[in-house]
C-alpha cells in the first residue's frame, strides 16, 4: 500500500480506490443493491417518484424503482461500455499503428490515410451516425464509439513504432536475421505497453461519457436495462421537480470519469520516475 | 590559502531504495590560477563533487565535510550565492546548455543585464569584446545567430563567454571536450589555458580522459569509488604515480602497450568501500 | 595476404536524399575503396561527419548506396535482397557503441543470445542452452549470467554480452561500431583484450570503426582514416602511426598523454 502511495501519489491512490470501488460495484451489484430486483428492472409503482428517504437513499424513478439500485446495476453496463470501447479500439488501432510506424514508407502512407479519413469526422457525430445506422443496443453502441476511437491509438502506436524501429536493440535483432513479425511481437509490442496502458486508462472515462451520450440520445442500451446516460435522459422529463432522478446517475458519471482521468495522470507521471543522480 | 579547499567530503543521496553514499572521502585543494584536473571513472563521484560545489544536489542530500570552503566561505551555506557570480559551470554538451530558440545575444544579455546596470549599447559592446577575446572571429554575427547555426566548438566558447560574463573567476568544467572532435577539443583546452594566464582564472577540470589531463592540467586529483586516492602535479602523477590504481589506469590506456600486446586491466584490484584500503583478489 | 578478400569495397559513394529543390548534398562517403582480407582487422577512423558511420551502415545494408560496389567473399553483396539478405547478413556479427541501447531491456541474457540462434532455425532445448553457456564463457562471463537482464550488468559485462550475441552464428566478419567509446578506460582495456583473443582464436576479420585513433591502433592491422567523406589515409598501422602522411592524422595522434614525449625522455609514459 505504501508503495502504491509512493508511486501514484495521494490523488492517484484515491482515484485507484474509486476505480476499484466501481469495479466491485459492477461485480457485486446483486449483493450491494438494496433492491436487487428493482435494480434489474422490476417496477414498483406504489412508490413512484418518491424523494430521497431512509428507504430509498437516492429516491425512486417514474416506475418506483430505487434509483440507488438502478445506478449500481447501471455500473455494470456503463463500465463494461467504457472498457470494451477502449479494448476494441486498441484491437483495431494497435496493429494498424504499429505496422505503419515500424515499416514506414508506403505501408505507413496507406494505413495513415485511412486513419485520417476517420479522424476527419467529428467524433460524436460519427458515433451517432453509426449508432443510428446500426440501431440501438449495447454492442452496437460500443462498436459505434470504438469506430471513432481507434484512430487515436493508431496514431499513438505509430509514433511508438517509429521510435522503436530506430532503437539499436531492434536494429540488432534485424541484423541477426530475426523476421519482422517476430521483431514486432517480441520487441515492439512489449515496449508500447506502458504508454498505451496510460492512454487507455485515461480514455475509459471519456469513452464511457461518449457511450452515455449515445444512451442519452436514445441510441444506447434499451430498457429495462439501464446505463447512466439513459437514466439521466429518463430523469430529464421530471427535472427539476424530481431532481434526484437525473442527479444521482449524473454525479456518478462525473465521479467515474474523474477517477479514471486522475488515475491515468498518475500513471503517466509515474512513467517519468524520479531522476537518477549520476556520479 | 587555496581558493578551493575540500577535506573529508562525504555526500549521501537519499533514494527510494535507501541512501547512496556517492562520495565517501574526498580531499581536494585548488590553488588560485591553476587548472586542476579531477580524474575518475564512472562511479568515482567526480561529477557529484562538482555539483555539490554548485549547490545543485537534489533536496535531502547530506553533504558532510571537515572543510568545504571556497575562498574562505563555506560552500554548504553560500553555494547558491556564489554560483553564477564567482563560480561558473561548463558542461559536456554546450548545445544543451543553451536555449535553442533564442539568439546567442539574448542569452548573453540575460547574464550581462543581471551583473551590470549598463545601457543596451554598452552591453552589446561588452558581449562583442568578450566573444572576440575568446577567439570567436565574427562576434557580431555569432551574437545574432541561433545555437544550431554554430559548431560544437563555437558553442562551447559561447558557454565559456557566458560564464566569464558573470564575472566568475572559478570555472568548473565537467568533461568540456568529450563531445568535441580532437582538433576542436585542443582549441578549447588551449583557450582555457589562455584564460588562466590572462584573466587569472582558476579551472577545475573534471574528466575521465588521461589525455585531457596531460594536455592542460597543472595538478591532478585521482578519484575512485568516492575517494581521492592521490594528488599532485600532473607530470608527477602521470609519470610516477604512487597509487596502484593510478598505475593500473595508466597502463590500461590503449597506447600504453605496443600493438598486439595485452593491456593491463584494473581487474583483481579494488578498494574496500568502507575503509578505503586497497585490496588484491576477486571483488566480493 | 592473398586469396579472395573477405570484403571488398570499390568507389563507394553514399549520398543522403536532399529536398526536392535543394542543391544536391555533398556525398556522406565520397568514393571509398578498400579490401579486408580474412583474419585481418581494419580500423576505420574518423570524427563526426567523416562518413565512417554511413560507410558502416551501407556495408550492413541499412543505407542505400549511390554508386560503387561491395563484394562479400567474392559475391556481389548489393545484389542480395529480401529473405536471402536476411540470411546472408547472419554471416556478419555486429557490436555497437552502447550495450545498454543495443540489448533489449526486457529480455534476459539467455533470451538475447537465443534470438539470433533461433532466427537461424535452432530450436530451444539443451543444445541451445549449452551453446549459450559456451558463448558466455568465450566472452569471459560465467554461465549464471544467463538469467540476468541488461540493467543488472555493468557496462563492460553488457558489452561482453553484445559481443557474445555477435558471435552466436559463427560469423566470419565482425563489425564493431565504437565498441569501447561508452566504457571506462579500464573496461575498455578488458574489451580490447577480449577482441584480440577472439581474433586470434577464431581468425575473425574485423571492421573496427571509431573516432579514437589510439584505441584502434592498438588492435588493427591496417588503418583507414576518413575525413568529411573522403579517405585521407589507408595503410599498415605501424606505418601510419610512425609516419602519418597527413597533417590531420598527425593531429589525431599528437593529442594526449603518451604524445607528451618531452616529459619522459624518448618513450611514452609507462606505468610500471
Amino acid at each position: 500500500m505504501r508503495r502504491v502511495i509512493y508511486r501514484l501519489g495521494w490523488p492517484g491512490t484515491i482515484a485507484l480506490l474509486c476505480v476499484m470501488g466501481f469495479i466491485c460495484m459492477a461485480l457485486f451489484a446483486p449483493w450491494l443493491a438494496p433492491y436487487p430486483a428493482q435494480g434489474a428492472g422490476a417496477p414498483n409503482v406504489v412508490a413512484k417518484l418518491s424523494p430521497p428517504s431512509a428507504d430509498y437513499w437516492f429516491g425512486t424513478d417514474h416506475l418506483g424503482r430505487d434509483v440507488l439500485s438502478r445506478v449500481i446495476y447501471a455500473t455494470r453496463i456503463s463500465l463494461s461500455n467504457g472498457i470494451l470501447i477502449v479494448g476494441f479500439s486498441l484491437l483495431i488501432g494497435l496493429p494498424i499503428g504499429l505496422a505503419a510506424g515500424y515499416f514506414g514508407g508506403w505501408v505507413d502512407e496507406a494505413l495513415m490515410r485511412v486513419t485520417d479519413v476517420f479522424l476527419a469526422f467529428p467524433a460524436l457525430l460519427l458515433a451517432v451516425l453509426m449508432a443510428a445506422a446500426m440501431g440501438p443496443g449495447f454492442l452496437n453502441s460500443v462498436i459505434a464509439v470504438a469506430v471513432t476511437w481507434w484512430p487515436w491509438y493508431a496514431r499513438l502506436a505509430r509514433a511508438e513504432g517509429m521510435v522503436l524501429r530506430g532503437q539499436p536493440y531492434v536494429e540488432a535483432a534485424r541484423l541477426a536475421g530475426v523476421s519482422h513479425p517476430r521483431i514486432i511481437l517480441r520487441h515492439i509490442l512489449p515496449a508500447t505497453g506502458r504508454p498505451l496502458t496510460v492512454q487507455a486508462a485515461l480514455d475509459v472515462g471519456p469513452a464511457l461519457l461518449t457511450a452515455a451520450a449515445l444512451s442519452f440520445l436514445g441510441l444506447g442500451v434499451l430498457p429495462p436495462d439501464a446505463d447512466w446516460g439513459q437514466m439521466v435522459d429518463a430523469g430529464r422529463k421530471f427535472f427539476p421537480a424530481r431532481w434526484w432522478y437525473s442527479v444521482a446517475p449524473g454525479l456518478t458519471i462525473f465521479l467515474v470519469a474523474l477517477s479514471f482521468s486522475v488515475l491515468g495522470d498518475a500513471l503517466r507521471d509515474r512513467t517519468k520516475g524520479p531522476s537518477r543522480a549520476s556520479a | 590559502m587555496p581558493l578551493l579547499e575540500i577535506r573529508g567530503l562525504s555526500i549521501t543521496i537519499p533514494t527510494p531504495k535507501g541512501d547512496v553514499r556517492a562520495v565517501r572521502a574526498v580531499d581536494l585543494s585548488v590553488e588560485r590560477g591553476e587548472i586542476h584536473g579531477v580524474i575518475g571513472e564512472s562511479g568515482s563521484g567526480k561529477t557529484i563533487t562538482g555539483t555539490a560545489m554548485l549547490g545543485l544536489l537534489p533536496q535531502g542530500t547530506k553533504v558532510e565535510a571537515e572543510r568545504f570552503h571556497f575562498d574562505g566561505e563555506d560552500l554548504r551555506q553560500s553555494a547558491d550565492r556564489l554560483r553564477g557570480n564567482r563560480i561558473g559551470l561548463i558542461s559536456q554538451d554546450p548545445a544543451a546548455a543553451l536555449n535553442p530558440v533564442l539568439r546567442i545575444w539574448r542569452q548573453m544579455d540575460d547574464v550581462l543585464r543581471l551583473h551590470r546596470k549598463a545601457p543596451r549599447a554598452e552591453r552589446w559592446a561588452e558581449a562583442v569584446a568578450l566573444l572576440a577575446s575568446i577567439g570567436l572571429n565574427d562576434p557580431e554575427k555569432v551574437l545574432r545567430s541561433y545555437p544550431h547555426e554554430l559548431s560544437g566548438g563555437m558553442l562551447q566558447r559561447v558557454v565559456i563567454a557566458q560564464a566569464l560574463a558573470t564575472g566568475a573567476d572559478f570555472l568548473i568544467a565537467d568533461e568540456p571536450t568529450t563531445a568535441l572532435d580532437v582538433a576542436v577539443a585542443m582549441q578549447v583546452l588551449e583557450l582555457l589555458r589562455q584564460l588562466v594566464a590572462t584573466r587569472g582564472l582558476t579551472v577545475l577540470l573534471i574528466t575521465h580522459d588521461m589525455d585531457v589531463i596531460a594536455e592542460v592540467c597543472d595538478r591532478v586529483t585521482v578519484l575512485y569509488h568516492g575517494r581521492s586516492l592521490e594528488n599532485g602535479p600532473a607530470e608527477q602523477v602521470l609519470q610516477r604515480p604512487e597509487h596502484p590504481y593510478t598505475r593500473a589506469l595508466l597502463a590500461a590506456l590503449p597506447d600504453a602497450a605496443p600493438r598486439g600486446e595485452r593491456l593491463a586491466t584494473v581487474e583483481g584490484l579494488f578498494i574496500d568501500p568502507e575503509t578505503g584500503a586497497l585490496l588484491q583478489g576477486d571483488q566480493p | 595476404m592473398t586469396g579472395t578478400p573477405m570484403l571488398e569495397v570499390r568507389d563507394l559513394v553514399i549520398r543522403y536524399r536532399s529536398g526536392l529543390f535543394a542543391p544536391r548534398a555533398k556525398p556522406a562517403v565520397n568514393g571509398a575503396s578498400f579490401q579486408l582480407m580474412p583474419g585481418e582487422t581494419l580500423g576505420i577512423v574518423g570524427e563526426s561527419g567523416s562518413g565512417k558511420t554511413s560507410l558502416l551502415r551501407a556495408i550492413l545494408r541499412l543505407l542505400p548506396v549511390e554508386s560503387g560496389s561491395i563484394e562479400m567473399s567474392g559475391q556481389d553483396w548489393l545484389a542480395i535482397k529480401g529473405r536471402s539478405l536476411r540470411q546472408a547478413r547472419q554471416a556478419i556479427g555486429v557490436v555497437s557503441q552502447n550495450p545498454f541501447l543495443s540489448l533489449s531491456p526486457r529480455l534476459s541474457v539467455r533470451e538475447i543470445l537465443a534470438e539470433p540462434l533461433q532466427a537461424a532455425g535452432q530450436s530451444a532445448g539443451a543444445a541451445l542452452n549449452a551453446r549459450i553457456e559456451t558463448l558466455l564463457g568465450d566472452c569471459g562471463l560465467p554461465a549464471n549470467f544467463r538469467d540476468r537482464r541488461a540493467r543488472e550488468l555493468s557496462g563492460g559485462q553488457a558489452q561482453r554480452v553484445a559481443i557474445a550475441r555477435a558471435l552466436a552464428l559463427e560469423p566470419q566478419l565482425l563489425v564493431l561500431d565504437e565498441p569501447t567509446s561508452a566504457l571506462d578506460v579500464s573496461v575498455q582495456a578488458q574489451i580490447l583484450n577480449l577482441l584480440a583473443d577472439l581474433k586470434q582464436q577464431r581468425g575473425l576479420s574485423m571492421l573496427f570503426v571509431t573516432h579514437n585513433l589510439k584505441v584502434v591502433a592498438h588492435i588493427a592491422d591496417r588503418l583507414m582514416v576518413m575525413r568529411r567523406g573522403d579517405v585521407v589515409e589507408l595503410g599498415a598501422t605501424e606505418r601510419i602511426v610512425a609516419a602519418p602522411a597527413q597533417d590531420y592524422t598527425r593531429q589525431l595522434l599528437s593529442f594526449g598523454l603518451n604524445a607528451k614525449t618531452h616529459w619522459a625522455k624518448g618513450q611514452g609514459v609507462q606505468a610500471r
